[in-house]
């Protein structure tokens, strides 16, 4: 063992010893994030609204007011409704004409209020609107419906009537283009999934293929330390940082950006250990074929940064993908991992909401292993 | 270029990396069709001078000049009058025979047809015609030594720098690659050649031995061994050196 | 003791070794001196249990480096051609890995790496990467030799070294076998070959000769004469003695040439007639004994006649 810690304790050395590597590992994360909150929440600032009124009463225009003036919102000019010789105001969008509207470009969001809206209030205590928004961009569509949503019920709250306990406005959100909202909030775990194919995946094939090069593994093997001494001692570090990166990324995602983080936090610690160990695999898997680091270094972009990057559905929705490339992206582990993050961390889902990526993942991880294991070697060739 | 003018002319030669002084104050004249045997241990700024001398490279201050032309001016054609060989690289293993003279050719501005006469002549020469077509890899360590200075040497040029050429060959080898070098010489080459063999030292006209930047001797291989009553290069390169160190 | 018999190992279309066999006895400075792509590297790798032979077998003290390679590797210390410590440690986090690695401490054999080490300690703290050559090796071997290894490998351990380093490194090795260890080292250089008790000469893949240094010269059965010329006739005569029929081989060595006769029975006189024929110029003619580094130019030369 005192043989195992030593070459742990070299491993360190050599990770702090790069300090240039060691601020790129720890700052990527930090600017991914803070660049990726950034950007989505400077988005949401002067957001294109269009009304359709069909009711067109006081309560909906103090509703489109509040809204208005909560300062995310600006109405789109295009859709005005043109001041008329009466009060009455005419909405110019029709309901069917809303694809065309999203279509065009500029609008994100479209709110719609029933028929007879304070009238149904008034009576029944209830009255229905749809906040449609377009959810191409699926991430600024979440929080802009989660803004509106938000305002409403503080309007709902500062209505009273009479003989009534409470007023309800039934408010029915609908995503257009991706109705099921794929992606809202998936920087964080995309990020994690991309730091940690990084630091395990490549500076593991990395420092071993380093070993390679330099001629110290011929020493190393010559030495009393098993091969399976060396791999672990290689591996251990990595583990570490990227135990380290990962709680770095949620934590900034969630106080600084308000991501959501619903679900239980063992399972998502699961999820990540698991995919921790299936990239380091990799990683360990590709420094068994290559014997120079710039091999492996193109090696581990093409094969594992690339498709953790654009297939994992991290930044292009899977569904839209051609035939061929859902195949692809079906076979690689960051797309059960970004699966299953989504699911616990925003949606609040339990283990057994995402048994189906656990096991995917857990059997890609048995892969692994039984090809590492092959791919030990007590000698050079 | 006169005939009687040196083919290397190097006054009051500085290089300087940060504080660091690699080359001090060198001053040194090598002669038409001399071999100079280039000698020192590691670190001493051997590599600096040559990398200097074949244009790489530039000196803090002092002026070099090359086959009659100022090195501060005229790099690029000094760079067309000068061929350069080393053990570390010299040609492309993975091309055949044939399109590494094409290539370093092409790289002197030869001619095709220049290029295509020169290939023949020259392996005719070696006695390696049926070879033309074979990679360079594939070809035993002497030919390929062989084979590199003649390519180092294809353009005609007035001054060769060889470094450490022959490191990690075989005796027989190293001595059949001597005799090439005296060839060279004899049709009026100059060669500037360094070697970690101190009995290749014996084989130069003059040697110039360097330590810690700046040259410590500089004579004829038999005047140096009467000054140190040495009995050959290897104890005279000792005797230097270990002065040095007290 | 090491005992290599048949071994053989090729790469794709390149053999390496062909069918290498010899012993080196316990207490041993064994030399195997050999031009880079003779076999040298490939040879120490079996030995050291790093790779193995297509045919043939090693035992390094009884052990075979195929099946017992886990024991051998416990009682041997091998320094590689390559520097191969790491360069981002310092010179006593290296040799404290090492120490570490192999479960002893630097005390526990501090006599034995002592005087290296004295001389390694001005710059303990400093990155490996920024020692001399010379410092580099001289590291390199204390790390190979912190455990007290039975059986040292070294594998160029001075190539790319200066003149003055190489012979203090030489110095050091020479001192270990005094202190009993047995010590297997390759070299590119013939003037080390002196240093060794026995060696071999390894030129592609093939083993020409195994003998100590004096019994190589004794063995070798030609006269050698020197002969001096002015430098400005060296080329013009090594050519005529070429062509002459009298010639068994003429080369270069130092500041005069060798000459060697087709038939020892032979008077220096007739091959000053004939150097003076050509119209060189010459110095002196004696008859010399010969150089460890001729009876190699001999054997060397005879192989590729033979192949030819």
């Amino acid at each position: 063992m005192i043989r195992f810690w030593a070459f742990v304790k070299k491993e360190f050395l050599h990770i702090l010893r790069d300090r240039r590597t060691l601020m790129i590992l720890i700052g990527l994360p930090v600017a991914l994030v803070v660049l990726f909150g950034y950007i989505i929440s400077n988005e949401i600032r002067n957001v294109k609204i269009a009304f359709i009124d069909y009711s067109n009463d006081y309560l909906t225009a103090k509703l489109r007011n509040e809204i208005l003036s909560s300062g995310y919102f600006v109405e789109d000019a295009d859709f005005l409704v043109p001041a008329m010789a009466t009060d009455q105001i005419f909405p110019q969008v029709e309901y069917g004409d809303i694809d065309a509207v999203f279509k065009k470009g500029n609008t994100s969001v479209i709110v719609i209020f029933n028929k007879d809206f304070a009238k149904n209030i008034e009576r029944e205590g209830t009255a229905a609107m749809q906040i449609v928004a377009d959810a191409s961009d699926p991430n600024t569509a979440a929080i802009l419906v989660g803004y509106i949503q938000g305002i409403v019920n503080d309007f709902q709250k500062s209505l009273f009537f009479s003989g009534r306990e409470s007023m309800v406005i039934d408010v029915e959100p609908r995503m257009m283009f991706n109705s099921e909202l794929k992606g809202a909030y998936m920087y964080v775990p995309g990020t994690i999934a991309f730091i940690l194919m990084l630091i395990c995946a490549i500076m593991t094939s990395v420092s071993i293929t380093r070993e390679k090069e330099f001629g110290s593994m011929e020493v190393l093997l010559v030495t009393p330390l098993k091969s399976s001494q060396i791999i672990l001692g290689k591996l251990v570090p990595y583990v570490f940082l990227s135990i380290f990166c990962s709680v770095l990324i949620f934590v900034l995602g969630y106080w600084l950006f308000d991501v959501p983080f619903k679900g239980p936090i063992g399972v998502v610690i699961l999820l990540t250990l698991l995919f921790v160990a299936i990239a380091l695999l990799l990683g360990l898997w590709i420094s068994n074929f290559t014997k120079t680091m710039e091999v492996a270094m193109t090696l581990s972009l093409v094969a594992l940064m690339l498709p953790t990057l654009l297939l994992s559905g991290f930044i292009f929705p899977i569904e839209s993908m051609p035939m061929f490339l859902q195949v692809l992206a079906s076979i690689i582990p960051p797309r059960y991992f970004l699966e299953a993050i989504k699911t616990v961390m925003l949606k609040g889902g339990e283990l057994v909401d995402v048994a189906r990526e656990v096991a995917v993942l857990v059997f890609m991880l048995s892969v692994l292993v039984v090809l590492n294991i092959r791919g030990i070697k007590p000698r050079l060739e | 270029m006169n005939n009687s003018d040196p083919a290397i002319k190097v006054v009051n030669l500085v290089k300087k990396f940060g504080d660091f002084v690699a080359n001090k104050n060198l001053t040194f004249e090598v002669q038409k069709g001399e071999i100079f045997g280039f000698l020192g241990a590691n670190g001493a700024g051997k590599t600096t001078a040559m990398q200097i001398l074949c244009g790489i490279s530039l000196p803090t201050s002092g002026k070099v000049t090359i086959a009659g032309l100022d090195l501060n001016k005229h790099r690029e054609e000094i760079k067309l009058k000068i061929g350069y060989m080393s053990q570390r690289f010299s040609l492309y293993d993975d091309l055949t025979v044939k399109e590494n003279f094409r290539f370093f050719g092409g790289i002197y501005r030869m001619s095709k047809s220049q290029i295509k006469t020169a290939t023949e002549m020259l392996l005719d020469r070696l006695d390696m015609m049926d070879k033309m077509n074979d990679i360079v890899g594939s070809l035993p360590m002497g030919w390929k030594q062989k084979l590199a200075f003649t390519i180092a040497n294809m353009h005609e040029p007035e001054i060769v720098f060889l470094d450490e050429p022959t490191g990690g060959v075989d005796p027989l080898t190293r001595r059949r690659f001597w005799e090439l070098i005296y060839e060279a010489a004899e049709k009026g080459v100059t060669v500037f050649v360094t070697t970690h063999y101190m009995d290749e030292a014996e084989y130069c006209n003059r040697v110039c031995i360097m330590n810690d930047g700046a040259i410590v001797a500089l004579d004829a291989p038999a005047k140096l061994k009467e000054q140190y009553g040495a009995a050959n290069m290897d104890e005279v390169f000792l005797k230097i050196v270990n002065r040095q160190k007290k | 003791m090491i005992r290599v018999d048949d071994i053989s190992k090729s790469y794709k279309t390149v053999k390496a070794l062909k069918d290498i066999s010899f012993s080196v006895d316990n207490g041993e400075l064994f030399g195997i001196i050999g031009p880079d792509g003779g076999g040298k590297t490939t040879l120490m790798r079996i030995l050291v249990s790093l790779i193995l032979p297509d045919s043939g077998h090693a035992l390094v003290h009884g052990l075979d480096t195929v099946k017992d390679y886990r024991k051998i590797r416990e009682i041997i210390g091998y320094m590689p051609g390559k520097f191969s410590l790491y360069t981002d440690l310092t010179v006593m986090e290296n040799l404290d890995f090492y120490a570490k690695v192999f479960g002893v401490s630097i005390k526990q054999n501090y006599q034995l790496i002592a005087d290296v080490f004295d001389q390694l300690m001005p710059f303990k703290n400093r990155r490996a990467g920024h020692l001399s050559g010379g410092m580099k090796q001289k590291l390199a071997l204390c790390c190979a030799l912190i455990h007290k290894p039975e059986i040292l490998f070294l594998d160029e351990p001075t190539t790319g070294v200066d003149a003055v380093s190489r012979k203090e490194f030489w110095d050091m090795i020479f001192k270990l076998r005094s202190d009993g260890m047995t010590i297997l080292a390759s070299t590119p250089y013939m003037d080390e070959a002196g240093r060794c008790d026995r060696v071999a000469f390894l030129q592609n893949g093939e083993i020409m000769g195994i003998n100590s240094p004096d019994g190589m010269v004794d063995g070798f059965m030609r006269d050698v004469y020197a002969v001096k010329v002015p430098i400005h006739d060296v080329n013009r005569t090594i050519k005529a003695l070429k062509k002459w029929d009298k010639t068994h081989l003429a080369y270069l060595f130092g500041d005069s040439i060798h000459w060697t006769p087709i038939s020892n029975d032979f008077h220096k006189d007739v091959l000053l007639q004939y150097i003076l024929s050509c119209g060189c110029e010459c110095i002196s003619i004696d008859l010399v004994p010969a150089n460890i580094e001729d009876c190699y130019i001999h054997l060397s030369f005879e192989r590729d006649s033979a192949y030819e």
